[in-house]
């Protein structure tokens, strides 16, 4: 009696029809591998580690700031380019390293004492609300008054920190070299890296770890791919967060298409 | 003095919308009528054409009838997709990672290429209406299917985990309490909604719930592209430029007037250069190449392992339907997933200031329609079709893992001879344990919804996916393969999940630091899947043939 070989195997077709949809899932198959792997393979192979100009200018003055034998221009740059870093999301621990450093270097500046004064005097006065709100809202059992309490205490910090942020803005020529384009940003959001910490004549700023967190954000993969704008995307990104979708709806919608027309071919009914 | 004094004043009242504004508006806030109102609203029409379209058997109500055509099997495969992770998470993850975000953007797109070329076709004409059912057919097993009924339940559960904390976020946000208690309530909404509408019109629910889901998340998207300037008509194109001024940031001029664009705090709309956002495997963002590597194939091949995506393919009348069905289903789901990384891009740009400080990533997308001042009513509609997303795909795997339970090991195992009566109640007991162990592991507050979630997809890509894949496509994979495949499978997944729980209980096991970084509770199946796969094949070719009814089978009705 005969005997039929049921077999099913992907890499052993037994029909025309069989071998000719295994090739389009191979063809298909590659074509989402290569495009999707390959580019990303690819981005990988030719990036290179590409330093930000606020990297670059640190470690032109760091020497300078941290043998603390660096001129008021030095002094300028360092806040420019720790400054740059702040205005990014960073670790809380990263945030005091850099805050304590930016203070001693904005307060070095500043050479008006009367100016220097009121601003010592608004940054200890704005820590204590800070330290007092913080205690509140803490605290297990809320005091009957908290909500009006929290509101003065959120009132005086903010108040505070205008206060700060226009006398630092007095001071802005001796902060911030006249090429920064972006020493307005970065004179609004001092007032909430500025700390006493970094005010203390013991303060000592640890160069290496500062030096790490500078190089830790200001130093990017970059390359022909990144650096390629299309569509107003960075190239790379463009790729993959829009081409790459409309490149699976495109080989999902090719292959019913395809198989559609084998099954017509071959008169199969599925 | 004086000067100085009238110029402080002066220059308070020029940046008070610019640096104080914070302690008058409050991202979370107390109990929100209207959001609550649109919640409740969406959640009783979903109830109540479950009850118009209700299934009237069980043939109705797995596979609808067989009668879905491609484009409502489609918007039935994008609601069921789109969970708490689609809507919450991937925008989370590109806001806290940059590029590396886009590693799950691609990983849970992708794999409905692998799924169309390999499975579609192939699961609609096999004919089983559950994984457990085609695992036990079509290797004549009963206990193999057991081990994929309780697969089924770890990866119900560990799915439902990322969406027991998406719910908790959006009942925080909603009802103004802490999480603890949002989690609570939130999972007792969506066991109650699962335990009425469960049995009812699911595919028919699903499309209404796919169009509720897609306008509550574009809407804020036109909105905030036009308020801010970029190309409106199509924010997925148009926010190329957001990306870019991320990257070289945008300056504060010198003189800006009341004009000038802010947040809703009154923070202007400046940032820093941060090229860290898109740049690819930054240093910053802690994630390397090989991460993003591996988390996009664990999910491409998870994607194609997940009983409740395959399940979809069972509801329309043939497998060209269903080969249409999934073009459809992921043009819709591309639809967000394009939408996903301008959130995140806008979330940057508005939350940039100092003054907002660290926001729940899991609620980005809600917070930046805040941050960008849309109507209170839209950002309602928002944190409403976030819910949504979460409560389908629960109330999904709620039903699938439910089944696993009382069907596949109460009845098919531990109680052959039970009553339809007894099935049901097991199936509800199921339902309710399920949402127990949810409920207790989604308040570890373990990792982001997207990696919650991504660990479902590696687990499903190294248990179930091999025993899909091969089986469709091998008939030489036997039972002793597929037993000594899924327990290859269920071993790494031991592995991976037992080094995470001590590793986040502080404990140390050796080679913690490798087992953890190359077996990542999020990523391990890029090598947990090829070796349950290799370990189906060489005990397969060792042991004892696949029967001949089997090999006839896939022969004349799987492959024609």
């Amino acid at each position: 009696m005969e005997t039929k070989d049921y077999n099913v195997s992907f890499f052993k077709p037994k029909t025309e029809y069989s071998r000719k949809n295994r090739n389009i899932i191979i063809w298909f198959l590659l074509i989402w591998f290569l495009l999707i792997y390959g580019f990303q393979f690819l981005l990988r192979i030719t990036q290179k580690p590409v330093k930000e100009q606020s990297l670059i200018t640190y470690e032109q003055v760091k020497d300078a700031y941290f043998s603390k034998t660096a001129d008021p221009e030095q002094n300028k740059l360092f806040i420019s380019s720790t400054g740059a870093v702040l205005g990014k999301t960073l670790k809380p621990d990263h945030k005091s390293l850099l805050s304590e450093a930016i203070t001693q270097a904005v307060f070095q500046n500043i050479t008006d004492s009367a100016a220097k004064s009121d601003l010592t005097t608004t940054l200890i006065s704005l820590e204590k609300d800070i330290a007092e709100l913080t205690a509140l809202n803490n605290l297990k059992k809320k005091p009957e008054n908290f909500s009006e309490k929290k509101e003065s205490y959120i009132n005086s910090i903010n108040e505070k920190r205008n206060k700060l942020y226009a006398l630092l803005k007095l001071q802005k020529g001796s902060l911030f070299p006249e090429d920064d384009q972006f020493s307005n940003l970065k004179i609004l959001y001092l007032p909430y890296f500025l700390t006493t910490a970094g005010l203390s004549e013991t303060y000592q700023p640890d160069a290496e770890a500062i030096s790490k967190v500078m190089a830790l954000y200001t130093t990017h993969n970059q390359s022909f791919l990144t650096d390629f704008k299309f569509f107003g995307f960075p190239f790379h990104y463009f790729y993959t967060a829009i081409f790459l979708l409309i490149l699976f709806v495109g080989l999902c919608l090719l292959y019913s298409i395809f198989m559609k027309n084998l099954n017509i071919k071959y008169q199969i009914q599925e | 003095m004086k000067a100085i004094n009238k110029l402080l004043l002066i220059s308070a009242a020029v940046l008070v919308p610019f640096i104080s504004s914070a302690a008058v508006t409050e991202l979370e806030g107390s109990f929100k009528v209207g959001p609550a109102i649109i919640l409740l609203a969406t959640l009783l029409t979903f109830i109540i054409v479950g009850i118009i379209f209700r299934a009237k058997d069980t043939t109705d109500f797995y596979a609808a009838g067989r009668k879905i055509s491609p484009v409502g099997a489609g918007m039935a495969i994008g609601s069921n997709w789109m969970s708490a992770a689609s809507f919450l998470g991937m925008a989370a993850l590109m806001y806290g990672s940059g590029y590396h975000g886009l590693a799950f953007v691609i990983g849970w797109t992708g794999g409905y290429v692998l799924l169309m070329v390999l499975m579609a076709g192939q699961i609609r004409r096999y004919g089983k209406y559950t994984a457990a059912d085609f695992v036990g057919d079509r290797y004549y097993s009963k206990s193999i299917r057991l081990f994929a009924a309780i697969m089924v339940i770890i990866i119900s559960i560990a799915y439902c985990v990322g969406q027991f904390g998406g719910i908790g976020l959006m009942f925080k946000w909603i009802l103004g309490i802490n999480y603890f208690w949002s989690v609570i309530i939130g999972g007792s909404v969506v066991l109650l909604y699962t335990l009425i509408s469960g049995m009812l019109g699911a595919t028919k629910n699903m499309q209404i719930q796919y169009v509720i889901i897609i306008v509550s998340f574009v809407i804020p998207l036109f909105i905030l592209s036009n308020k801010y300037g970029y190309f409106w008509l199509l924010p997925p194109a148009g926010y190329g430029a957001a990306v870019s001024d991320i990257v070289h940031g945008i300056p504060l001029p010198e003189n800006i007037t009341s004009e000038y664009l802010t947040n809703v705090f009154g923070h202007p709309f400046a940032i820093m250069p941060a090229p860290e956002y898109a740049m690819p495997w930054d240093p910053s963002s802690g994630k390397s190449f090989f991460e993003f590597i591996a988390i996009a194939f664990s999910l491409m091949i998870g994607t194609a392992g997940l009983p409740h995506v395959l399940q979809r393919f069972y509801v329309v009348p043939n497998a060209k339907d269903a080969r249409l069905s999934v073009v459809w289903g992921l043009f819709f789901i591309c639809i967000l997933y394009w939408g996903a990384p301008v959130y995140a891009a806008f979330g940057k740009l508005l939350s940039i200031h100092p003054e907002v400080g660290t926001l729940a990533k899991d609620a980005i997308v809600v917070y930046t329609a805040q941050l960008g001042d849309v109507h209170p009513l839209f950002v309602g509609l928002l944190a409403a079709g976030a819910t949504s997303a979460a409560f389908s795909t629960v109330s999904g795997l709620f039903v699938a893992g439910a089944s696993a339970f009382s069907h596949d090991i109460y009845v098919k195992v531990l109680n052959p001879t039970a009553k339809p009566k007894n099935q049901l109640f097991a199936a509800r007991i199921g339902t309710i344990l399920i949402a127990i162990i949810v409920t207790i592991l989604a308040l570890q507050n373990i990792g982001l919804i997207g990696e919650l979630v991504a660990s479902a997809f590696s687990i499903a890509a190294c248990t179930l996916f091999p025993l899909f894949l091969l089986g469709s496509w091998w008939s030489g994979s036997n039972r002793a393969g597929g037993i000594a495949g899924l327990i290859m499978g269920m071993l790494i997944t031991a592995i991976s999940i037992t080094y995470f729980v001590v590793g986040k209980a502080g404990g140390h096991l050796p080679g913690q630091e490798f087992i953890s970084y190359y077996l990542q509770l999020w990523y391990f199946a890029w090598i947990g899947a090829p070796l349950a796969i290799l370990t189906n094949i060489i005990v397969s070719l060792l042991t004892k043939p696949t029967p001949e009814h089997i090999k006839e089978f896939l022969a004349k009705q799987v492959h024609v």
